[in-house]
């Protein structure tokens, strides 16, 4: 009876058979052709390690820390992995490295414009709420950083904020016109620091921080606004223009050595500047003229998905977190906490081994805590989105066309409402556009 | 004819082994051609070669042909019978089939998103850089959004060659474990492209670390490829010395013989190359260089010609330095140093005429020099050509299919020509149509229209190969002991304004200087602190290559640990430690405070003269790393008790420009 069955329907079971094969042996040929690795496995080790770029902090106090879990877990010893000075060298390493699956990397130092990049792309494993002591007396702020998509991806570390700077002798500026037309040293380098101040000129000149965090697209109205504002900036004092050539280092020289009295940086900015004998306490601290919005920055620490000793890595992030760990960080190695605890308790630092003058002041250190938490308090996102460093790139790019044609320079022209608009939303979507 | 095997035996014995005599030589052909040739081939190429050759093979073998054609008849009559029965199913496989390799999921993912991660010779970064922002773009105009290509310059070339051993980390005296902490050199390359092939092959990687033992210390797998374009190391004359009379035809001169007619009508009286030690065209150009200099200017030995190529009034860490310094100085209204003959790359030249971005990172002028900082080309016959090759670098823990098409797209990409744009020739030495910076030297300059890459030419012994460069040039320099004084008080631990650490900055300084002294020269690492002193002795020493990762080591892990030990009393300490005999302390520290230094002047005057009766071989150089600067007390009066050179204080300035200019006090001060 099978045989006659099969007899019958002899070519259906002749087609099936031929397709199979032939499918079969294109699958095979379709093996062969691949990519055959040189070398198998994600990386797997022993301990935990960190991801970081490279620690310029005054005595390396991240280091110290790390050492520190180390005394304290033999079992779980950890291992700092610093991969460059440059942000986007160590983005690009993290980033790469996640890409390809590598399970190298335990916990990873996030750069808060990062976040939604790596977690769109799964980068991340999801915090647990053991990993997180006291998220209460996290700086709503930073906790926001750490978040993507309604979900929480990071604990915030350390964290930034714009400050005014202001020689002795000299007054603070009471409102941005002011502060515009005398000029001050800021960060107008095409590079990061541009979107930055760029970003807070445009947010307290036109009074709304627009280009901040969800930003879906940009409308022409808001384009307008944009324009205003980048307006302002070029229009400002001569020492803007020479701001133009400077990063974080060339404006605090510039204000180190009296050619600037006035200076944007961030906080690391007071230890440097305390510690200069040019300058010494001579200076005050102030938060940016009202409103007084300043861009948030800073890193956040997150658990690698490909790490293959997650409740581990957990358990460093509670303890680099933790308030302790912090406040070490802040009043021996100038960063600036996350939990709002320990902006209250601005104890000097503890080590002997720092001469009175080496170190801030214990009053002078107070204040300058008190301002660096009001500063925080105003703090606004950069733009949220998985695409930050198009946006950034692009951003950059239409501000130093504004920058250039009002400096007369040959080429340049100040793009549109429009031109801006399209510009920008194409840039928040990952798409490639300029002005 | 044989009915019982007689004649018929020898005959198909010797059939056999004729069958054999061929397929062993085929295969053996194929073999060699197929590792040496076929491999770089596309697959259907691979297919035909081997087709073509088996075919061969058979008609080679007597009666073969014969017995093809039979069989060749028989699986027609076959295949027609299965064509027959078959159809439907072969007509549904002829979809299905051609799917397997066009959808994604089966296809295997592109390299389209991917973060490649670039390194270059720090000569090349801005380049490249800009070659890579317009590879982004294409990409993301063609559906492919996302992709980031980073470009960062290289070490120098030990700490590179270290790095594809031990997972890219920088020398810290580790066997394979992994200490508590590991710097990274950067990222690690998924691309190197470094300034020629000669240093491409003499960076194969040695390490003893394998990806069980520690995936984060194993060693890097490195394809090297073929050269995405190429650029000659030039003779640059300012306008003055522009005199293409006395060249003749341009290229068909020896170094030897161009710089003595210039300098024989005295248009030229020295010649300025960036270190060696950072700059890879500088240390390639260096066997030409002593072989020049040696039978014009200084006669004899190596070291009297190393002596004035140290000495130039012009030293940078890399030519793309030397030419960002020259724009500062027209910028500042200076004149040129018009008798004095720059061996630089052809590329980064035409792009400083050109007024080009010679750097990717901050704090270099863009714009033409005026008309009396120009720099004219010379070429000669025997400067090296730089032919950039194309190395796939991969490392284990990332090797994946996706990584390697993006790299490929990468390298297809490049092979277009598409860094004429930026200054390069093509591959072969001619001058792309495209090459616009190149070009415009032309203006009322000869400029050939191709220069062939060529083996590398100098002394022989010098030239076959990476090592053989760095020993001859290692060799002209002399061999004296160097202590490094490194102060690690608390004040150390503050920052610098071009940020980090004082002790940071002064352990990059240190990290290069050990690097840069000759391998056998002895060399003494001493920390001072009101804790840790040096009377005690170093806390790390090397005579040899094999110990002096242990001395950066030490350098690397060197923490701010006391208060202040006043200068003169740290130098006084240290010196007790050291041996007579010719040999340098070089001092390490932000300048402390007076506060801390009492009376510092007249102890450092009663100090350097008891050094000067017992150690008169001793010399004294502080480095300050700032913020204070040689003027700055303590280091002002110590340092005038020693004499004149004995501080070189440039805070601001880059690590490699600064030791560039410390090694030369080092070696001839």
């Amino acid at each position: 009876m099978t045989v006659h069955v099969l007899a019958r329907h002899r070519r259906l079971f002749s087609s099936l058979a031929a397709f199979v094969l032939l499918v079969g042996a294109g699958l095979v040929v379709r093996w062969s052709m691949g990519y055959r690795p040189h070398f198998h496995g994600c990386g797997k080790h022993r301990g935990l390690t960190i991801a970081t770029d490279v620690d310029v902090s005054p005595d390396f106090q991240r280091r110290r820390l790390v050492e520190d879990w180390n005394r304290t877990h033999p079992k779980e010893p950890a291992a700092l992995i610093e991969v460059a000075r440059s942000t986007d060298t160590t983005r690009s390493q993290i980033a790469a490295a996640l890409d390809a699956g590598s399970c190298a990397y335990d916990v990873l130092l996030v750069d808060v414009a990062w976040l939604p990049e790596y977690a769109e792309r799964g980068f991340l494993a999801e915090v647990r709420d053991s990993w997180m002591d006291d998220p209460a007396d996290f700086v709503p702020q930073t906790m926001a950083t750490g978040r993507w998509d309604g979900r929480q991806y990071a604990v915030p570390w350390f964290t930034d904020a714009g400050l005014l700077y202001v020689r002795k002798g000299e007054k603070a500026p009471g409102s941005w016109d002011e502060l515009l037309r005398r000029g001050y040293a800021a960060q107008l380098e095409n590079y990061e620091g541009l979107t930055a101040n760029a970003l807070e000129v445009i947010w307290n000149t036109q009074g709304a921080a627009v280009l901040s965090g969800d930003a879906g697209g940009v409308d022409v109205k808001t384009a307008q606004q944009i324009l205003s504002g980048l307006d302002r900036l070029a229009g400002a004092g001569p020492a803007l223009s020479a701001s133009r050539a400077y990063m974080e280092d060339g404006s605090l020289e510039a204000f180190a050595s009296g050619r600037a009295p006035l200076m944007r940086n961030w906080p690391f900015a007071f230890r440097a500047l305390t510690a200069d004998p040019r300058v010494g306490s001579g200076f005050d601290v102030a938060t940016l003229p009202k409103p007084g919005l300043t861009v948030l920055g800073g890193w956040d620490l997150a658990v690698s998905a490909r790490s293959e000793h997650r409740a581990e890595a957990g358990r460093l992030i509670d303890f680099l977190t933790g308030r302790d760990s912090q406040h070490r960080l802040f009043v021996c190695g100038g960063f600036t906490p996350t939990r709002t605890s320990v902006f209250d308790d601005a104890t000097p630092c503890k080590d002997p081994k720092y001469t009175s003058g080496e170190l801030p002041a214990p009053e002078r250190f107070a204040q300058f805590a008190t301002t660096l938490k009001a500063a925080l308090y105003q703090a606004r996102l950069r733009p949220v989105t998985p695409y930050y460093a198009q946006f950034s790139e692009t951003f950059r790019g239409c501000v130093e066309q504004v920058l250039n044609a009002r400096a007369g320079v040959r080429g340049a022209a100040r793009p549109s409402p429009g031109t801006l608009a399209n510009a920008l939303t194409a840039a928040l979507k990952g798409e490639r556009g300029g002005c | 004819m044989s009915s019982e095997g007689g004649p018929e035996r020898p005959n198909r014995g010797i059939q056999r082994l004729t069958v054999l005599g061929i397929a062993v030589t085929l295969f053996g052909v194929l073999v060699g051609v197929y590792h040496g040739w076929l491999l770089s081939r596309p697959w259907w190429g691979q297919v035909l070669f081997v087709a073509g050759s088996v075919g061969a093979f058979v008609v080679s073998v007597p009666g073969g042909w014969a017995r093809v054609k039979a069989g060749f008849g028989r699986a027609v009559v076959a295949v027609a019978g299965v064509v027959k029965w078959s159809w439907p199913g072969l007509a549904a496989a002829a979809f299905a089939v051609p799917a397997v390799f066009v959808v994604p999921g089966l296809s295997g993912s592109g390299g389209c998103g991917a973060d490649l991660r670039v390194v270059t010779d720090a000569e090349n970064v801005a380049s490249l850089t800009a070659a890579a922002q317009r590879y982004v773009a294409e990409k993301a105009e063609h559906g492919c959004p996302g992709m980031t290509v980073d470009v960062a310059g290289d070490a120098p070339t030990d700490e590179v060659k270290n790095g594809f051993a031990r997972g890219w980390t920088s020398p810290d005296g580790e066997d394979c474990s992994l200490a508590a902490r590991a710097t990274l050199l950067g990222s690690q390359p998924d691309v190197w492209i470094p300034a020629a092939r000669t240093i491409a092959e003499g960076m194969r990687p040695y390490g003893t670390c394998s990806a069980k033992q520690n995936p984060l210390r194993a060693k890097a797998d490195l394809d090297i490829g073929g050269s995405v374009g190429s650029s000659p190391v030039v003779m640059g004359v300012f306008g003055d010395a522009d005199r293409q009379d006395l060249a003749g035809d341009q290229g068909r001169q020896s170094l030897a013989a161009l710089l003595h007619v210039f300098s024989a009508d005295q248009v030229l009286n020295s010649v300025a190359r960036p270190s060696p030690d950072t700059s890879d065209s500088a240390l390639l150009a260096t066997p030409v260089l002593h072989q020049a200099l040696r039978n014009g200017w200084a006669g004899g030995d190596r070291e009297p010609v190393e002596k004035i190529l140290d000495q130039s009034r012009i030293t940078a860490g890399d030519a793309a330095s030397m030419l960002c310094a020259f724009r500062d100085d027209d910028a500042a209204g200076k004149n040129p140093p018009g008798d004095v003959a720059v061996i630089v790359p052809e590329d980064l030249l035409a792009r400083y005429d050109h007024g080009d971005v010679l750097t990717a990172g901050t704090g270099c002028r863009s714009g033409p020099p005026s008309q009396k900082w120009r720099l004219f080309p010379y070429y000669t016959t025997d400067l090296p050509v730089l032919d950039h090759p194309f190395v796939h670098v991969r490392w284990p823990g990332e090797d994946t299919a996706r990584r390697d098409k993006a790299v490929a797209d990468f390298r297809k990409w490049l092979d277009g020509g598409q860094l004429a744009r930026e200054g390069l020739r093509s591959v072969s030495g001619k001058l792309p149509t495209e090459n616009g910076a190149v070009r415009s030297l032309r203006d009322g300059h000869v400029v050939p229209d191709a220069v062939p890459p060529h083996r590398l030419r100098g002394d022989a012994g010098c030239v076959g190969s990476l090592q053989e460069v760095k020993d001859c040039y290692a060799g002209a320099r002399p061999a004296y002991p160097l202590s490094l004084l490194v102060d690690v008080s608390g004040s150390m631990a503050n920052p610098v304004t071009k940020g980090g650490p004082r002790l940071g900055r002064a352990q990059d300084l240190a990290l290069r200087i050990v690097g840069d002294v000759r391998p056998t020269a002895p060399t003494s690492l001493f920390l001072f602190s009101a804790v840790t002193r040096p009377e005690t002795g170093p806390v790390a020493s090397s005579g040899s290559e094999a110990a002096r990762p242990g001395v950066q080591a030490a350098i690397q892990r060197a923490v701010t640990n006391g208060r202040d030990l006043a200068l003169t009393t740290a130098i006084e300490q240290a010196a007790g430690r050291l041996q007579r005999g010719k040999q340098t302390l070089v001092v390490l520290t932000d300048g402390q405070a007076p506060s801390t230094n009492r009376d510092a002047a007249a102890q450092a005057r009663d100090l350097a003269g008891r050094l000067r009766a017992d150690k008169p071989g001793l010399r004294l150089l502080i480095v300050p790393t700032g913020p204070g600067d040689c003027g700055a007390e303590p280091v002002a009066s110590i340092a005038a008790a020693f004499g004149p050179g004995s501080c070189i204080g440039r805070p601001q300035a880059a690590v490699e420009d600064l030791v560039s200019l410390v090694m030369a006090d080092v070696f001839w001060g």
